[in-house]
């Protein structure tokens, strides 16, 4: 032999061993690795591995606090109707022998795309069968009823079932579908802000080019609350940054930075997130969007102008501007966007239109006291605007029922076709849980 | 003097005169045309003048008579003595183009139709001092030859000056106990018109080895010596070499002189056109002294090139001579070297590609021009420099297969002649397994082995793996003279059945696609509860590692002695029924999901390894079929495919299981 066949071997090993040295350990992306796509919820951070796989080699317990780091306060708020301690309670034992509830991988495994269901479920969706299998001997109403329709038609949610109490429902039940009078509210929680540390001078760089920027700012609420130049330009210290980032808003707008780093909008930005990401764009989401938008970034001055907040423009306009699936295209046509007409118009009063916003982004009445000679509640803007979206029956309780009866609500929202086409119409569906309740609350 | 003209005009007259061709020169060139010549009969008169006393001798051998290798009479070229053909012994002084006559050291005038020049070359003496001391000798003749004899008994330290082809055979036939030969070359490596830095390594180690003492990168300055004697070459850097004898081996200078005078058109030597005709009419001139196309060939090959063409163009042919490949052999020594073409010193170009294959006793270089070969350098014994040789002489190309294969197996062409085991060398292994040599399976066969089993206990050669048994079979059938039919391999039958299952399984984990989480709980898909479960997935995972590692075992049965227990073809069956295991489990393992990125790899790997061993064991199932080594080859090819598409498979393995508990 004139080649020495082991150093041709050593040499190909070599070369494999230091390819996937560097794909395991030093390659800038760990896209190969990528066992699957991760689920629209968390596709956005997918190679941000070290969010989830916070540690090397740990457990299942690793993964299971990283669910909870961002997860746990919304489950918490929402009653989470089957808590981690329900399952960890000895007497339930055997239920959680049927089925893991104590861990969320167990019903929603990430990276199996091609078996995620409604919700990032990877499981049946008849999962309830496995301990709520009698339910039809306590309840006539239930009796046949086939298990995967449990969540399926808007009448119950494995977590949050806030909007679907029994007693809630009997309670709401038989107002007309719609109330013409119902105005919404109207947020404030921006008007008791106090600018943080402000210098009260803009004069740092006043120069030509900022004259018109000067002009809108003065007209602003910003300069309004004393909020200048160098409040959010050099908040971070003495060097001007150009275009300040998330974390400058924050300062002030802790609240709607939390709701927006919350959601698919600024999850990338999340605290929780260690990697440098960039802002989310139209190009990496997996909804239909404008072709015009595919590279735009998502940060807090995508929908709202810093130098002139414009609330009617982030209402409608700026989503608009990037979203064109086939429920944001109908909006325009449909009764909510007349009222929103009409608002502008100014032939209906303040707060009777309904805008994108109104519904994904829903002005929150807090407990919180604002103001204390008038009793005034806080009110703020959720910025997160998944939250009501997962599931939908979210929105019944903020949002619907603030001008629509319980049961038109419920309905509408089991009715993909309405969805799609804006709620231009009446619901063709019919869920029977309110009548079941109310059949219940009779006998 | 008018007589012999009178006498020319009449005999060119009559038709059927001999054409008389008058060949200036005995060398071994010039005796080849008189040779050629003279095997035609009556049509020529050759007449060939030597100014060597000596009967006619092939120059090109005389340093294998120095060396004492042949002995004189071995030298001798026979002239085909015919009426029409003499040779006398003596020089020529001048020559009449116009008149066509020539002038003899006696002074004897001959007439010819046809002249040719084959005056050779002299040997070319530096102009350095001391060149005509005594102990400084040339070597170019036989007498030359004959002094060095004489002196080879006496000296004790030999200087060779010029370390070409010559200097080299010169040193090593000089070279005896009692003496000490040195050898200075100006070039930094020997025989540097031929070969390139390494192979010059590998002759100066040789040299070395055999006691000659080399100096490359040093001109001589002058040969100084005391009382007319040589005593020391002193050399340019200052160094000093004492010595009695000197032998200059600078090369040559052809012997123009004689043309020059007769107004033949010169420059290095006679300028010669296609035809190897000279400026002047009916008047050629071939071997060392000739310069065709601005080359003039030091070697002997061209010569008897030349000689050919001119024999057909004075037979009236239209031959033309289009310049010679250089090629040269190292004789003298026990050191195979071979050149041809221009293998060194090259005119670079971006598209020259050098392909090298070396190991400790041999080596072999092929430049190659967008795949037109230059040239090569063969040193030890290079089964393809012949036929690199050949495929230059054809200017056919070598193509990058070709090359590729030479860079990595040694060998462009892996099925030829010498696939026939009779042309082996007998340490040939024959079983890779066993270590088997060609020699001990010969010796097997003069005690008595008849078949393949005698031979197998006798010399445990093809009983392990059993690829080489076609290769036994043609060498019993060739000793024995019958036709050797193999025996089937045991198994056969069932390993192609286990291992079409085993094909099967990968293409439908190919094909079919991934398998789905059942809809109801109560109602689980295909075995949804263990591809989909984390226990039995963990389960199936590390069988289907145990599998795996288990197959492997089977290349190490190969490799390690004590491991030989029970028959390969037992082991072979077990490893395709891993095979199908393998594919089985990893059939559980998966789900048939073929995985994204990494897991795609491997489980692609996976897929390719299982058929190609699928392929594998279906040719080795039929392989008894067919005898010899191309069926031999096809067996290993599939098997090496197999081997080299496994070779990833432990490294994507290892970097799953990391991935899987690292994440």
């Amino acid at each position: 032999m004139r080649f020495s066949a082991l150093k041709v071997w050593l040499v190909f090993s070599l070369i494999m061993l230091s390819g996937l040295g560097y794909l395991l350990f030093a390659a800038p992306s760990k896209e190969s690795l990528l066992i699957g796509q991760a689920t629209h919820g968390h596709h956005q951070i997918e190679l941000a591995c070290e969010a989830c796989h916070t540690t090397s080699f740990g457990g299942p317990e690793i993964l299971q606090n990283a669910c909870a780091g961002c997860h746990q306060q919304e489950l918490d708020a929402a009653h989470d109707s089957h808590p981690r301690k329900k399952f960890t309670d000895p007497r339930n034992a055997e239920l959680a022998e049927r089925l893991d509830a104590t861990k969320c991988v167990t019903c929603h495994a990430e990276h199996q795309l091609e078996q995620t269901r409604d919700m990032g479920v990877t499981v049946a969706e008849d999962v309830c069968f496995h301990c709520h299998e009698a339910v039809g001997e306590h309840r006539e109403s239930h009796e046949g009823l086939s298990f995967d329709t449990c969540a399926t038609s808007g009448c119950h949610n494995f977590h949050d079932n806030r909007a679907l109490y029994e007693s809630f429902l009997v309670k709401n039940s038989g107002k007309p579908w719609v109330d013409y009078k119902a105005v919404l509210p109207l947020a404030n929680s921006a008007r008791f802000l106090s600018a943080k540390g402000s210098s009260g001078t803009y004069e740092k760089n006043d120069h030509q080019d900022y004259a018109q920027i000067k002009l809108d700012w003065f007209e602003s609420s910003h300069a309004g609350a004393a909020v200048t130049c160098v409040d959010c330009h050099q908040a971070a210290g003495d060097a001007w940054v150009e275009q300040p980032n998330v974390r400058a808003c924050e300062t002030c707008h802790a609240d709607e930075t939390y709701g927006f780093v919350s959601g698919k909008h600024g999850m990338r930005l999340a605290p929780a997130i260690k990697e440098q990401l960039e802002p989310m764009s139209p190009e990496q989401a997996r909804l239909d969007f404008k072709d015009s938008a595919q590279d735009h970034q998502l940060t807090c001055a995508s929908c709202h102008d810093p130098h002139k907040p414009d609330l009617q423009k982030a209402a409608v306009d700026s989503c608009l501007g990037c979203h064109a699936d086939q429920h944001s295209l109908a909006y325009q046509t449909s009764p909510h966007a007349r009222l929103w007409q009409a608002e502008l118009d100014q032939v209906a009063p303040e707060n009777t239109g309904v805008t994108c916003a109104s519904c994904h982004m829903p002005t929150i009445e807090h407990k919180q006291i604002v103001d204390k000679e008038t009793r005034l509640r806080k009110v703020s803007i959720e910025h997160n605007q998944s939250a009501t979206l997962r599931p939908n029956e979210k929105m019944i309780r903020p949002v619907c029922m603030q001008c629509h009866s319980l049961e038109f609500s419920i309905d509408a929202l089991a009715d993909e076709a309405l969805i799609l086409n804006n709620f231009n119409g009446k619901p063709s569906k019919h869920v029977e849980s309110v009548d079941w309740a109310l059949k219940r609350e009779t006998r | 003097m008018n007589y012999m003209a009178a006498q020319n005009e009449v005999q060119r007259d009559s038709s059927d005169r001999p054409t008389r061709v008058v060949i200036i020169g005995g060398g071994p060139v010039g005796m080849r045309l008189a040779n050629d010549l003279a095997e035609v009969g009556g049509k020529f008169s050759v007449t060939v003048f030597s100014d060597e006393d000596a009967i006619p001798y092939n120059r090109a051998r005389l340093s294998q008579l120095l060396a004492g290798q042949i002995e004189r009479q071995g030298l001798d070229i026979a002239l085909v003595e015919t009426s029409f053909c003499r040779l006398i012994h003596r020089a020529i002084v001048s020559v009449d183009p116009v008149e066509r006559y020539i002038i003899d050291s006696a002074g004897v005038q001959h007439q010819y139709d046809e002249l040719v020049f084959a005056t050779g070359a002299r040997a070319f003496v530096p102009s350095i001092p001391g060149v005509s001391l005594s102990g400084v000798f040339q070597f170019r003749s036989l007498r030359n030859t004959e002094n060095l004899l004489a002196r080879k008994v006496r000296t004790r330290h030999v200087v060779v000056v010029g370390g070409g082809l010559l200097g080299v055979e010169t040193a090593v036939a000089m070279n005896r106990f009692q003496s000490r030969v040195s050898l200075v070359h100006q070039s930094d490596r020997l025989l540097n018109r031929q070969i390139d830095q390494e192979a010059s390594k590998r002759l100066e180690r040789t040299l070395e080895s055999q006691g000659i003492s080399v100096f490359l990168g040093k001109g001589v300055r002058a040969l100084e010596g005391k009382d007319d004697r040589v005593q020391s070459v002193r050399l340019r850097d200052g160094l000093q070499i004492e010595c009695d004898t000197v032998i200059l081996c600078c090369g040559s200078s052809p012997n123009i002189e004689i043309a020059r005078q007769a107004n033949i058109r010169v420059n290095r030597g006679i300028v010669v056109t296609d035809d190897l005709r000279t400026s002047a009419a009916n008047v050629y001139a071939i071997g060392e002294c000739c310069e065709h196309a601005d080359q003039v060939y030091g070697l002997i090959s061209p010569g008897y090139d030349q000689a050919k063409v001119l024999a057909n163009r004075l037979q009236g042919g239209d031959a033309v001579y289009t310049g010679s490949i250089p090629q040269s052999l190292l004789k003298v020594l026990d050191f195979p070297l071979q050149t041809f073409g221009e293998p060194v010193d090259f005119v670079r170009s971006p598209y020259i590609r050098e392909t090298v294959v070396k190991d400790d006793s041999s080596y072999l270089k092929v430049v190659t021009n967008q795949g037109r070969i230059l040239g090569a350098i063969g040193v030890g014994s290079n089964e393809e420099f012949d036929s690199l040789y050949d495929l230059y002489k054809r200017s056919q190309k070598l193509s990058w297969i070709r090359r590729a294969s030479l860079r990595l197996f040694g060998r462009a062409w892996p099925l030829k002649d010498q696939d026939n085991p009779a042309n082996w060398s007998d340490n040939r292994m024959v079983c890779q397994c066993q270590q088997v040599t060609l020699q001990s399976i010969n010796q097997a066969l003069e005690t008595g082995a008849t078949t393949l089993s005698c031979l197998g206990s006798s010399t445990s050669a093809g009983i392990t793996c059993g690829s080489c048994q076609p290769i036994l079979a043609q060498i019993l059938s060739q000793s024995t003279g019958k036709k050797t039919v193999l025996e089937p391999e045991p198994l056969f039958k069932s390993s192609l059945a286990v291992s079409i299952v085993a094909a099967l399984l990968a293409v439908f984990m190919l094909l079919i696609p991934g398998l789905q989480v059942g809809d109801s709980i109560t109602d689980p898909a295909l075995l949804e509860s263990i591809w989909n479960d984390k226990f039995w997935k963990q389960v199936t995972g590390f069988s289907l590692l145990g599998v795996t590692a288990m197959g492997l075992l089977v290349s190490l049965r190969k490799r390690l002695k004590w491991l030989s227990v029970g028959g390969f073809a037992y082991w072979r069956f077990a490893h395709v029924g891993l095979g199908a295991l393998c594919a089985a489990v990893l059939i559980l393992h998966t789900g048939l999901h073929t995985g994204e990125n990494l897991n795609r790899w491997l489980v692609l790997n996976f897929i390719t390894v299982l058929m190609l061993g699928a392929l594998t064991s279906s040719v080795i199932a039929f392989s008894h079929q067919f005898v010899g080594r191309r069926q031999q080859l096809v067996r290993k090819s599939w098997n090496w495919l197999h081997i080299i598409a496994t070779w990833p498979l432990p490294m994507l393995l290892i970097a799953h299981i990391i991935t899987v508990y690292k994440y």
